[in-house]
């Protein structure tokens, strides 16, 4: 029996990633280093925002195949109305939630793949996103995920990789160093005792000795020393930057996509943001939480790049987003349904090339009740690597695919 | 200075609960590991005094239909339990069967499971199984409860095999489709789980290479006794208690353990406790602390109280939200604990605990003058809470570090030693705590 393959295997690299040992410098030092290295990233440089939808969005019910007679037979209770769907070409269009993303569509700045997946598809959430995390479909489990493989590449700061909230996904891990988490700018600093205002300058000056005086034999101790002095460092450019940003555009609550619009405005050399987005995983009551959760996403990607657009950044900025898997054609008998495989992949910007990509599933042609994949993910992922931020992809992704072309020609 | 021995000590109540105040340690060590284990094991042998004052404490104190006080009543739970090896357990249990309020939305439900999970802390891995599989907050969370005879939910069967027994790789997909018809027919009535065999799919399925009408406890029975799964638990349990980076010459012994004991978890901890491995060089400092035992740790080393209500919110913040994980999967743990954002958090919740001046009924506040005599100076200040809470290990350089931090301004700015007065005491040594309390060292096991 294989063994199942854990996150917590790859962190065992972990102490090898921070290059602890008798000749490393001092990992403040080398923070602060790496830190002045941002210069060397272009502050009007490409980026790129990701969208993780966890659990499993359900591909058939976002891109809706609505002249599919057998989609409406696979979905008695969920199928979206044909009239209610905001119809991309003769076969297949948006859930009606995705209005706000339609303005876009027409003008050409949203491209939806479709069928994007991988061979031998896995129905596990674990499994699947550790491979698109990854991108890699088997064998031994990388130390770094695809996006910190480009970070190390352009060996730049924390700062070059945001991710909102805890924990850090596997797709940001590095080989050297770690991805920056922030859950907003309150809480990313050290705080003080309120009754000894100067005091807090002494402790500060006090912690970051503590963080400096690491280089000891490999241990947890030191992982966490470096992940310390990264926070040290980044601290006051990330409270900077937000400060300096602002929204003008209206986000639904509980977004992350605003801070992200404050974070460019503001002047963050951040290359890669990284938000997650829970509760995809539909197995009951799809119908009112599935809308709910599209409409969200969509309002907000809308938003954002009306902020984008107010400060002329919009060009320099792809969204992507993905999950990990779509769902079963065939609907439970929960008014839900289960896991499945292949699905739609958005990418959302004024450089994008606009449209349906893509065949659509063949609802005739299922493989245990799922469709067979069309694109494999990993060519999504190098046309945003090569095309989206101007990066080598093959050092990212570890292999050459053949890049779907996204991207309007520059 | 800390003897050989009750560095041990503090290590087994680290793992196996949640940390000792000096004078507890003291009592501990003089009984020696050996009789602490037993204790730690057999929970039972003594009364509860907690449970009686917690029934006072419910809807008076704590509305545990309140996400927040469910949160609040367990983590008090956490720090005043005389059986903290019945509370790690709990935690572990609810980490394996991860359940999220957020979903249920019953936190009734969620404090029952809670319940669930301590009275089979340390027993029976099938009892336990059996009872979760038919558990109303676990019906509800992966949609046992609306899986019906033609329309079988999977929901519940993959994580079944895939997160609680078996793991990856040791069943296929067809296993899943099956189980989903055999788990057909529970209901949640007025929050409590109910069987209608009506929806129930009685029919033939095929498991274990046997096709049958299996009855669903059957089927618990086989999954829970798999030598798959007692690997699959030994490796969670030695990962939880012992290193982070698994052990695997001890997780094989535990799973033949877990094996021979009928899943006893009792005999399996004895066996994780008592072994040569729990106390070697691989194990020592091996963990990350995780959020709860870094926030209840701090206050019972210290010694203190604070407003128990105050602690939900940073604990969620570093990552551990209690009854809402984030995933069926439960918390990974280890490294995943840390980040640029979980260790601000960490540091600033120091800041709150050692500068909470408030003197309320609900306890003594950190006071530095029970700490440090007239008569201390740096070295023996540093040194007092270095023993307290890093067992008086700490490298040279943080040593330094904290000791050039307790120098005192004096007239005219200039910088001088440190001095037990009363600015020294409440301006420098709760920031000393505050430090230690942040720095890398502490946040390990």
């Amino acid at each position: 029996m294989r063994r199942g393959v854990d996150r917590r295997e790859f962190l065992r690299g972990a102490f090898a990633a921070v290059g602890v040992g008798a000749a490393a410098p001092s990992l403040f030092a080398r923070a602060l280093r790496s830190q002045e290295s941002r210069v060397a990233t272009d502050p009007g440089g490409r980026i790129l925002v990701v969208v993780q939808l966890s659990g499993g969005n359900d591909g058939l019910n976002t891109l809706v195949p609505y002249a599919d007679d057998l989609y409406h037979k696979a979905r008695p209770t969920l199928r979206v109305d044909p009239k209610d769907v905001l119809r991309l070409d003769d076969r297949a269009g948006l859930h009606p939630s995705l209005a706000p993303l339609r303005a876009r569509y027409d003008k050409g700045e949203v491209a939806v793949v479709q069928g994007v997946g991988y061979p031998n598809p896995d129905r596990s959430h674990f499994r699947s996103m550790e491979i698109w995390h990854t991108a890699r479909v088997e064998g031994p489990l990388p130390r770094a995920g695809w996006l910190g493989r480009f970070a190390d590449a352009a060996s730049g700061p924390p700062t070059l990789l945001v991710h909102f909230g805890s924990p850090l996904p596997y797709a940001l891990e590095r080989e050297a160093g770690t991805a920056l988490a922030f859950d907003g700018p309150d809480a990313f600093s050290m705080a003080g005792d309120r009754r000894f205002p100067q005091d807090r300058d002494e402790q500060l000056a006090a912690f970051r000795k503590i963080c400096d005086c690491g280089g000891g034999p490999a241990s947890y101790a030191e992982v966490v020393r470096a992940t310390a002095a990264s926070a040290l460092a980044s601290a006051e450019e990330v409270k900077e930057c937000v400060a300096k940003g602002s929204n003008k555009a209206n986000y639904p609550a509980g977004q992350r996509l605003p801070l992200v619009a404050r974070m460019i405005g503001g002047g963050m050399r951040t290359r890669i943001y990284y938000a997650t987005v829970y509760g995809f995983d539909t197995h009951a009551n799809q119908k009112g939480l599935h809308g709910n959760l599209l409409g969200q996403f969509a309002s907000s990607v809308d938003a954002f790049f009306q902020d984008l657009e107010a400060i002329g950044r919009a060009k320099d900025v792809v969204l992507l987003a993905f999950s990990e898997f779509g769902r079963r054609v065939a609907e439970n008998g929960s008014g839900g349904t289960d896991h499945g495989t292949a699905g739609p992949v958005f990418l959302v910007g004024p450089r994008v090339k606009g449209g349906l990509i893509g065949e659509p599933p063949n609802l005739a042609d299922l493989v245990d009740g799922d469709p067979k994949f069309g694109i494999d993910f990993r060519s999504v992922y190098a046309s945003v690597l090569r095309d989206g931020l101007g990066a080598d992809p093959v050092a990212a992704l570890g292999g050459e695919f053949a890049p779907v072309p996204l991207f309007a020609p520059a | 200075m800390r003897t050989d021995a009750e560095r041990t000590i503090a290590h087994l109540y680290r793992r196996a609960g949640f940390g000792l105040s000096p004078a507890e340690l003291r009592a501990a060590a003089a009984r020696g590991f050996r009789a602490c284990v037993e204790d730690l094991l057999h929970p039972e042998k003594d009364d509860d005094p907690l449970a009686a004052a917690l029934e006072r404490l419910e809807g008076e104190v704590f509305d545990l239909t309140n996400l927040e006080d469910a949160q609040a009543w367990w983590i008090y739970r956490i720090l005043h339990t005389a059986r903290p090896l019945e509370e790690k357990m709990t935690l572990f249990w609810h980490g394996h069967f991860a359940t999220g309020a957020g979903k249920v939305e019953d936190v009734g439900l969620m404090v029952r499971q809670n319940e669930l999970f301590r009275a089979h802390a340390l027993g029976r891995f099938a009892d336990l199984l059996a009872a979760v599989a038919r558990d109303p907050a676990m019906l509800l969370f992966l949609d046992g409860a609306r899986s019906t005879k033609g329309k079988p939910n999977e929901n519940f069967p993959r994580e079944l095999l895939e997160l609680f027994t078996l793991g990856r790789g040791g069943y296929a997909e067809t296993d899943i489709r099956e189980l989903a018809r055999l788990f057909t027919g529970w209901k949640v009535r007025e929050g409590e789980a109910a069987f209608e065999p009506k929806d129930h799919d009685g029919s033939p399925k095929t498991l274990f290479g046997e096709t049958r009408p299996w009855k669903p406890e059957e089927v618990v029975e086989r999954l829970a006794e798999d030598p798959a799964t007692a690997r699959r638990l030994a490796g969670k349990i030695v990962r939880f208690f012992v290193a982070d980076e698994g052990l695997p010459e001890l997780e094989t012994e535990v799973a033949r353990k877990f094996l021979d004991a009928d899943g006893d978890m009792r005999e399996t901890l004895r066996a994780v406790f008592l072994s040569p491995h729990f106390v070697s060089a691989r194990a020592l400092r091996a963990k990350i602390k995780g959020p709860v035992e870094f926030v209840v740790g701090a206050i019972r080393e210290l010694g203190v109280a604070v407003p128990v209500r105050r602690l939900p919110g940073p604990t969620a913040r570093m990552g551990q939200a209690l009854f809402n994980p984030p995933t069926v999967k439960g918390w990974d743990g280890g490294l995943a604990w840390v980040n640029t954002a979980t260790l601000f958090e960490r540091a600033n919740f120091a800041n709150t605990l050692v500068t909470y001046r408030a003197r309320k009924t609900d306890g003594r506040p950190f006071e530095p003058e029970a700490w440090v005599g007239r008569d201390a100076d740096a070295a023996k200040v540093v040194s007092t809470f270095l023993d307290a809470l890093l067992d008086g290990e700490a490298p040279p350089g943080t040593r330094a570090a904290l000791e050039g931090y307790l120098q005192m301004k004096g007239e005219k700015g200039i910088l001088g030693p440190f001095r037990p007065t009363k600015a020294g005491l409440d301006g420098k040594v709760r920031g000393l705590v505050r430090l230690i309390l942040s720095s890398p060292e502490y946040q390990l096991a």
